[in-house]
Formats: C-alpha cells, structure tokens, sequence
C-alpha cells in the first residue's frame, strides 16, 4: 500500500497549454527562415536563384533537405509525448530519400574507377567544401538549440532517438539555409559535402541532446 | 476497480484545465493502477516510491498529454521511463546487487505484454538471459550461476552487466 500524500500535487495544480506540434514546426520554420535570411546577407545568393530560375538540381536538393528536415522535426515533435505502441518512422523515408545524393555520387565513384577514367576529385572542391559544412553546421546548431529547448518542455522517453532526430532535423534545415548560396551543383560536391555536415549534425545530436532532455 | 481509459482521459483533460476535484480522482486511479504496473516488475519494498516519482512526472508532464489520446499508454510510458530510470540507476550502482526483481510475467494487458521481460530476454545475447534469469529472478549466487552456466564467475558479473545495460536500452528503444 502506498502512502504517498497528493495534496501537494493537488494545492500546486495550475491550468497547462497542451504541447503542440504546431509550435514545434512555427519555431523551426522561424529559426531556418532566420539562418537562411543571416546566410543570404552573409555570404549572397545563388544567381539563379535571385533570377527566380534556379538550376533543376537546387531545388532537388532544397526539396529534399526540406522534407528530411520535416520529417525529422515531425517525428522530434511526436518524441515530446510519451505513448507506448507508436513508431513514428516516416522520416526513415524521407533519410533514405536525402540518400539518394551520396548512392549516386558513390555510383558515379565506382564508375569512373573502374573504368580507368581520371577521378575528377576538383568536383568535391576541397577548398570551398569545408566551409560549406561550417556554415551548414552553424546554422544547425541554432536551429537545433531551439529544437532542444522545446523538447525539454516535452517528456521524451526515448533519449537517443530523440538526439538524433534533433540531430538530423538541425543539420537538414541548416544545410538548407546554406543552400540559398551554395554554387556548386555537381553530384560529387553534394553528395560528399552536404552529407558530411548532416551526418556530423546527426552525431553531434546524438552525443549532445540525450543529456539535455533527461527529465 | 481502476477506471476505464476514456473517464481517465477525461479527468486528464479536466485537469489540465485546472480542475483539482479532478486530479484528486485521477491520482488515486493511477495511484491504483501504478502500483499493479510495478508490482510486476520490481521489488515490493522499491514500489512505493517509483509511484511516486512517476506521479510527480505525470504532474510536472501533464501539458505533453493529448486530450484526444487515450491516456493509459501516455501513463504507461511515463512509467516505463521511471523504471528503466530506476533499472540504471540500480546497475550503476552495484552491477551485482539483487535490488530490482525482474519477475516473470504472467498475464498481460496489451500494453504490459509489450514489455515483457521475458520477450526482452530473448532479444539479448542467451549467455547474458541466462545468468540474468538465474542471478536476478531465481536468486542464485554469482558462484551457483557460474556453476550452473558453465561461465568464470567474473564473466557471469560481467555478462549481467552487460545484459542489464543492453535491456534498459531496448526498453527505451520500444
């Protein structure tokens, strides 16, 4: 028999706002908007783009990051209430998707690989690479700072999940709002680059978040 | 008698409106169906005060429950994340320590069966299932286990540690 007196749960009761999803996506949006906006000042905007003629693979790629990230903030938004039977793995195809960049710059590898033909690793721009993943991860963590934060209003059970999610989610859309600007279109540059800084947003969540959402 | 999901549901929503006739009721339901829940899975002295932590979650949690949900899972879950708390708690603490009771389950509501110990130990490695069931549901020593199992008494040790971590992270993952 338990002698666990509720009175002080009771006398400390006030009304509450229910979580919503809804504020989860209003403050993602708000914060890419802004990274995207404090990028394009920055750093320019893609001529085409600027021409409202953007090339076919700019918004390939926008479209995917943009979906990825939904996916991924949808599901960091389910993550906040706990439930016992719901999966909420839709975002696994929207990262499989996304992946579709890496499989084909990895196919064209292969290709010229085997068949003898000079790698043309200037493709992956060594010089302007990294600093496309610094602007990418910058980005993310910004928006990733107010994914954390909302998260902890939550009660998420499944802590690693979760920092990957966050993880995911932060370095799709700050990969986004460094997109605006990036020049390079080609496969072996989007492939490696844009990859890299999602694939390190994704680890760095994982290692960082669980311990800011412990409840 | 512990009241059905849908009136729990309601005195959920009631109380996130402030309503504290309400919470009175819906404690003492969940008091009722906490302490059921935990009586299954851990030592009868630990019970009373996993209720209590997970009471004062559900409080400090209540704006994370969707009115149009059902309300027992929310509970549940809740719950689960206190006992798996707890579950880590206690292995780093002492790893060979006989402090949580993993029974056995018997009959199972749809969400208890889902966490199962038993279906938890047939996911992990059968030389770390085996030295848990006998160290930790059949009360044998580490020196009885390793007898038993055929395993060093360091690697019974160190195949429940390793076991105990690997199934508070397969509650969590579910």
């Amino acid at each position: 028999m338990v002698h666990f007196n509720v009175s002080s749960l009771v006398d400390d009761l006030q009304p509450v706002r229910v979580v919503k999803r809804q504020d989860n996506l209003l403050l993602v949006a708000g914060a890419t908007l802004i990274a995207s906006i404090i990028v394009a000042v920055t750093y320019g905007v893609r001529s085409d783009v600027m021409a409202g003629n953007p090339h076919p693979i700019v918004i390939i790629r926008a479209g995917l990051l943009m979906l990825l990230g939904l996916a991924t903030t949808l599901a960091v938004a389910a993550a906040a209430r706990p439930s016992i039977g719901k999966a909420h793995n839709g975002w696994m195809w929207a990262l499989a998707a996304a992946a579709v960049f890496p499989f084909a710059a990895l196919c064209k590898f292969i290709y010229l690989f085997a068949s003898g033909q000079p790698l043309d690793l200037f493709m992956l721009d060594f010089e302007y690479g990294p600093r496309c993943v610094m602007i990418s991860t910058a980005s993310a963590l910004w928006i990733g700072s107010f994914l954390t934060w909302w998260l902890r209003r939550g009660a998420p059970i499944a802590l690693n999940r979760a920092g990957w999610l966050v993880g995911i989610a932060a370095g799709s859309f700050g990969t986004f709002s460094f997109n605006v600007y990036c020049n390079s279109i080609s496969i072996f540059y989007i492939g490696f680059w844009y990859s890299l800084a999602v694939t390190l947003c994704a680890i760095a969540g994982r290692l960082i978040v669980p311990r800011l959402i412990r409840w | 008698m512990v009241a059905n999901d849908a009136s729990l549901a309601r005195l959920m929503a009631m109380v996130q409106q402030g309503d504290k006739l309400a919470y009175v009721t819906l404690l003492g339901e969940c008091r009722t169906w906490l302490v059921r829940y935990f009586s299954k899975r851990i030592a009868p002295a630990a019970v009373d005060d996993l209720v209590q932590e997970t009471l004062i979650s559900l409080h400090r949690k209540r704006a994370t429950y969707e009115p149009s949900r059902p309300f027992l899972p929310w509970l549940a879950a809740i719950a689960r994340y206190r006992w798996v708390d707890q579950l880590r708690k206690t292995y780093r603490a002492d790893e060979t320590e006989l402090v949580t009771e993993l029974s056995v389950l018997s009959e199972e509501s749809g969400i208890i069966a889902r966490i199962s110990i038993d279906r938890l130990l047939e996911q992990i490695p059968v030389k770390q299932s085996d030295v848990i069931r006998m160290v930790k549901i059949d009360g044998l020593s580490i020196s009885e286990a390793a007898l038993r199992s055929g395993q060093s008494e360091p690697l019974v040790k160190v195949n429940i540690h390793r076991g105990l971590k690997k199934l508070a992270a397969l509650v969590e993952r579910e």
